[in-house]
């Protein structure tokens, strides 16, 4: 493990104080948010133009079937309310500003689920970045999601951007080992990104071509990776080259390492892209290897497949994956409007999958209904959840 | 009478003659004289047919004309807002603004239907210069729509083509494409679409209502509608990266 100097040991136990950490925090996401309204407010005086809000509700009603192997096996009611709203200044010439957040009540069953990934939130506000309680009705949190709030300057030589952004910088769309910023939320059923609080410079050389450096703003501890991206397309392939650094703080679950990586996408009949990864360990000076293949390929317009492999040749205690993984998803677009697909996500070496099988329907303009069973298999045991949902665009 | 009816035989001739003299080649270059274009930006609606339901969709497109064609789409009903395309000679990007993601079209999913459309991506990427594909041959002449037509078929010379075969019937007057079919190399009818509507835009007539309709999906058709259309407006090319994609 990494050591520390006296100096950051003395910063660490002056703010090691939880009423601290909760101040600055909130003090944070304050100053976050008054700059966002200041440069809307000052944006719209000067162009004749507002902040434009769109967004959806979803709720998922539905029966959690817990299976026991000994006993009896448990079937719940669980459901949850979303309400997702974005909002982002509608002339963005020389600047944006966006916001995007999650109002989520969970209902029966779903409240245990929530509920321990958020342990402190509800009481001390620990995980205040992440899920926020906004208030109880009885046993069930109201809780926020802010997924987005960040602002952008378009300056004449490089797009900076600052706040909670959701990055992309892989190329897999489940696994992608290079991203390290945006984690994929696998239980979402459209396996959404999370937002991570980010200052990012954008310097193009060309219409294709350019680089992305990339810093995630460390809070309280100095947990953190800071990374530059070169990207640019040829022979029709995205490609892009990234160094990294990770700085792990004392009680973080990785060490301080670099990190080089190799993204591409493009056509070769079928879609391919892929990702590799080398890790240098600054303390241990291990050197480990990870990488991604995926491919895409679609049918008359009708079937739609695509495939991903993860290979992680060194196997940290707290990964999620193992050493080989594969992801497969199915879907058969029935017409314009209707469809019925299938994920499954597998570890080899911790056995364990995620599946879905969804039939989703386009029942209005803007309303879509979604019935979807979800499975889990894994050591803390085996989940299905079938569920109803009915969503409403904005 | 006398005097008359020789010209008017005269005439007749040489307007025959002038017609039929027409290759298909020159029906082609008199159509894309019309549907050439330094820059164009223009609001359309698309608008997706399935049984009876109607799916809208509001979209801005800005393009750059000339040897390497470059757009940006961006999609405005509510449902998609955000939503962008890039489009530069051959290759497409998709920007999705929720997921900041943005993702490159290629291989097999270019044949999939735009946001669900009849129109696959291949049919929005394909630029003009048909006659480098195509062997156009003019196959006769028919009545479209009360219009006298010419009937012009494609026939592919290199493989990497989204049809392997075209039909096209060709207003005489205005040398606006009124209707097209479109093959697969077996020969099975894959599309069709027709114009709806033309404008004189610009002095030049311009179909500005088009229907699309794919013949592999069942009780299915886009027609694509588009409004407020200028041509030739200066325009910034730095629009056309990717750097403004994510804005």
């Amino acid at each position: 493990m990494r050591t520390r100097g006296r100096d950051e040991d003395d910063f660490q136990e002056l703010i090691g104080n939880t009423n601290n950490k909760m101040i600055m925090k909130k003090l944070l996401i304050s100053i976050l948010c008054y700059i966002c309204l200041f440069c809307a407010i000052t944006t719209n005086a000067e162009q004749k133009s507002g902040i434009r809000f769109r967004g959806s509700m979803y709720t998922d009603l539905g029966l959690l079937h817990t299976v026991h192997s000994t006993i009896k096996d448990e079937v719940d009611f669980a459901g949850m309310s979303v309400l997702s709203v974005n909002f982002k200044n509608t002339n963005r010439k020389f600047g944006k500003v966006e916001g995007l957040f999650d109002v989520i009540i969970p209902y029966g069953s779903m409240i245990e689920r929530y509920v321990p990934d958020i342990p402190d939130s509800i009481d001390s506000d620990e995980s205040l970045l992440d899920l926020f309680k906004l208030f109880s009705f009885g046993k069930a949190p109201v809780l926020l999601d802010l997924r987005k709030l960040y602002l952008s300057m378009y300056l004449p030589f490089a797009d900076i951007t600052l706040g909670r952004q959701i990055i992309n910088f892989g190329k897999g769309f489940v696994f992608s080992p290079i991203d390290v910023f945006s984690t994929v939320e696998l239980y979402d059923i459209n396996f959404r990104r999370r937002g991570t609080d980010i200052a990012n410079i954008r310097i193009p050389f060309s219409d294709l071509a350019g680089l992305d450096i990339t810093t995630e703003l460390p809070f309280i501890d100095d947990n953190f990776s800071t990374a530059a991206k070169l990207f640019a397309t040829l022979f029709d392939f995205d490609f892009s080259l990234i160094g990294m650094y990770r700085n792990a703080s004392a009680d973080a679950d990785f060490d301080d390492e670099a990190v080089f990586g190799l993204t591409f996408k493009g056509d070769m009949e079928i879609g391919l892209y892929g990702e590799t990864v080398v890790h240098f360990l600054t303390d241990s000076r291990d050197v480990f290897f990870e990488g991604m293949l995926g491919a895409d390929y679609s049918i008359k317009d009708k079937w739609y497949f695509m495939a991903e492999y993860l290979y992680k040749q060194y196997d940290w205690s707290n990964s999620i994956w193992g050493e080989h993984n594969l992801f497969g998803s199915i879907r058969y677009n029935i017409n314009d409007l209707m469809n019925v697909s299938g994920n499954v996500i597998y570890d080899f070496e911790h056995e364990s999958t995620l599946g879905i099988l969804q039939w989703y329907y386009n029942i209005l303009q803007n309303v879509n209904t979604i019935i979807y069973i979800q499975g889990t298999d894994s050591s803390n045991g085996q989940y299905l959840m079938y569920a109803l949902r009915a969503e409403v665009k904005f | 009478m006398s005097k008359i009816f020789p010209l008017i035989i005269i005439l007749i001739i040489t307007f025959m003659t002038n017609s039929f003299s027409l290759t298909g080649e020159e029906i082609l270059a008199k159509m894309d004289k019309h549907r050439d274009y330094k820059t164009i930006t223009y609001t359309g609606i698309m608008s997706i047919y399935v049984k009876d339901k109607v799916r809208i969709k509001n979209l801005k497109s800005e393009a750059l004309g000339g040897d390497e064609t470059k757009a940006i789409v961006e999609f405005t009903n509510p449902e998609d807002e955000g939503t962008k395309f890039l489009m530069l000679g051959k290759n497409l990007w998709i920007y999705f603004p929720e997921e900041e993601d943005v993702v490159k079209i290629s291989g097999h999913m270019l044949k999939e239907g735009m946001m669900g459309s009849d129109v696959s991506y291949e049919d929005a990427l394909e630029s003009d210069a048909l006659s480098e594909k195509y062997k156009i041959t003019l196959t006769g002449e028919e009545k479209f729509n009360d219009r006298q037509c010419y009937v012009i078929t494609l026939d592919a010379k290199v493989k990497k083509v989204p049809y392997y075969k075209r039909r096209m019937w060709v207003d005489k007057e205005t040398f606006v494409a009124l209707k097209e079919e479109m093959y697969a190399k077996s020969g099975k009818l894959l599309k069709v679409s027709n114009v709806l509507e033309t404008k004189e835009i610009g002095g030049r007539k311009f179909a500005v209502k088009v229907e699309m309709v794919n013949k592999l999906r069942k009780n299915s058709k886009t027609v694509f509608e588009m409004i407020d259309v200028v041509f030739d407006k200066p325009m910034d090319e730095e629009k056309f990266s990717m750097r403004y994609l994510r804005r």
